[in-house]
């Protein structure tokens, strides 16, 4: 009887919450195919999320097994459990020892994520894509890049404020750094964070950082128009086309590096890798490899990154209040980067003579190229011969570079800022 | 000490931080656009 139950598993082992996370995981494949929303990842992200709440969870997970040696050995020295659940693959259940061997996807958890290997690889990838000339042309928009990190920092303190006045809401400093840097509006930095200091919210933290970085064309405008004058909007700003070296811009990529190390020595995986792809590219000599890196690379390696953040969102990590906060300070990151960049600007323009338009600020989010169309776009509607376009991309150049510094200055700050606790 | 003022503290040093290094990256394209200027021979 008990072999002929084992055929209906899966419908024994069915929960109501699978429900929800298959409505979610669907959502997420609706906004990638219908409305475009980030695609390559919300996609396989949605799929991992369904994939993962399957009764079983066999794709994360093999069926646990009974250890009896184990299990001897822990009733003989209980010292030892903790350290063969946190390091052995085992569970305590029921006084057993249970070896539960990691699925498919847990393999990739634990190998791509844990390792960071995943994001350090998109890294490369995403330093093949830019291209630094319009920064290297204009490197006064250098300021907008960091300006518009301080969405990070200020929903760090949200996040623990909310822990203060929500009594359902307990974060510590680790976890809120790991929201706060939803706003640096870059998908790996954000993951690469999370993995070291939040395993736990890496499902809503990259689904959060993805959605809204697909939803900058509706949450930048609104707060534009709300810290700007018409006035302002109108400023026109003069483009001088300084011509770039070859020279310059293959030892910039190394330069960065070797400062970025010095300086940060914990950024070198964030920015060493960002620009190791970016030299395959200026170097003029490895194309195929600079292609490879743009495509193949990122391409496989995002697959398996989205597949493998949906994978982590089963339901009882996901379904919870704390999952409904990170998506609202993912939101206050992104309006308060916005207001930090503008805000910078205006600060600017007091001092200066040759006015900057403030929405350029704006556009030091690293969400690239869309917040620099968007305040070309905001321009042209205040008046259509402003053409800012080329400032705006530059200083969306500059917070690639800023969202990077700024995820290494958390993961420097933080745990000494720990110590102080 | 509070985890809101340590919040605080991350806030002003880490701008502080992420201004400086970007500062430096500044002086870096500055200095770099100074010392390999663009020839016009590059052009092709």
């Amino acid at each position: 009887m008990e072999q002929f139950m084992q055929l209906f598993e899966g419908i024994i082992n069915f929960k109501w919450q699978y429900l929800v996370m298959y409505a979610i995981g669907a959502l997420l494949i609706y906004l990638a195919i219908k409305k475009d929303y980030e695609p390559m990842l919300l996609l396989p992200i949605g799929f991992g999320a369904i994939i993962v709440n399957l009764p079983l969870k066999s794709i994360w997970q093999y069926t646990p097994t009974v250890d009896q040696i184990a299990t001897d050995l822990v009733q003989a020295y209980p010292g030892i459990k903790d350290f063969l659940v946190n390091n052995f693959h085992y569970i305590f259940q029921d006084g057993q020892m249970l070896k539960v061997e990691p699925g498919l996807l847990q393999i990739f958890f634990n190998s791509g994520i844990l390792t960071e290997i995943f994001p350090a690889l998109i890294f490369v990838g995403v330093g093949a894509m830019i291209d630094f000339t319009p920064l290297l042309k204009n490197p006064k928009m250098l300021f907008f890049g960091a300006a518009a990190q301080f969405g990070i920092f200020f929903t760090v303190l949200m996040a623990l404020f909310a822990g203060e006045v929500l009594p359902f809401v307990d974060f510590n400093l680790f976890e809120a750094a790991s929201i706060g840097i939803i706003g640096a509006a870059d998908g790996p930095t954000s993951i690469f964070v999370a993995s070291k200091f939040a395993k736990n919210l890496l499902g809503p933290i990259s689904v959060a950082a993805y959605s809204y970085m697909s939803l900058v064309p509706i949450i930048q405008p609104p707060v534009i128009r709300a810290l700007t004058t018409k006035k302002e909007r109108m400023i026109r700003m003069e483009y001088r086309d300084v011509k770039v070296s070859k020279t310059v811009l293959i030892i910039f990529p190394v330069a960065i590096t070797v400062i970025a190390g010095i300086i940060a020595p914990i950024s070198v995986p964030l920015v060493g890798l960002l620009m190791f792809g970016n030299l395959l590219r200026e170097c003029g000599v490895l194309e195929r490899l600079s292609k490879a890196a743009q495509n193949e690379l990122s391409n496989l390696v995002t697959l398996l990154l989205g597949i493998t953040i949906g994978a982590s969102m089963y339901y009882e990590d996901f379904l919870n209040t704390k999952t409904l906060i990170i998506l609202a300070m993912g939101l206050i990151a992104f309006v308060f980067d916005t207001a930090g960049g503008v805000l910078f600007a205006k600060l600017l323009n007091l001092f200066s003579k040759e006015k900057i338009n403030p929405m350029i600020g704006a556009a030091g989010i690293s969400a690239f190229p869309m917040s620099s169309r968007i305040v070309q776009k905001m321009a042209k509607e205040e008046d259509p011969y402003n053409f800012i376009l080329m400032q705006a991309v530059s200083a969306n150049v500059a917070g690639q570079l800023g969202s990077i510094v700024a995820g290494a200055m958390v993961l420097a700050l933080v745990p000494w800022l720990a110590t102080l606790l | 000490m509070s985890e809101i003022s340590l919040a605080l503290q991350l806030m002003v040093y880490g701008l502080a931080g992420v201004f400086l290094v970007l500062i430096l990256f500044y002086w870096t394209i500055k200095a770099l656009l100074k010392i390999f200027p663009y020839k016009e021979e590059e052009q092709n």
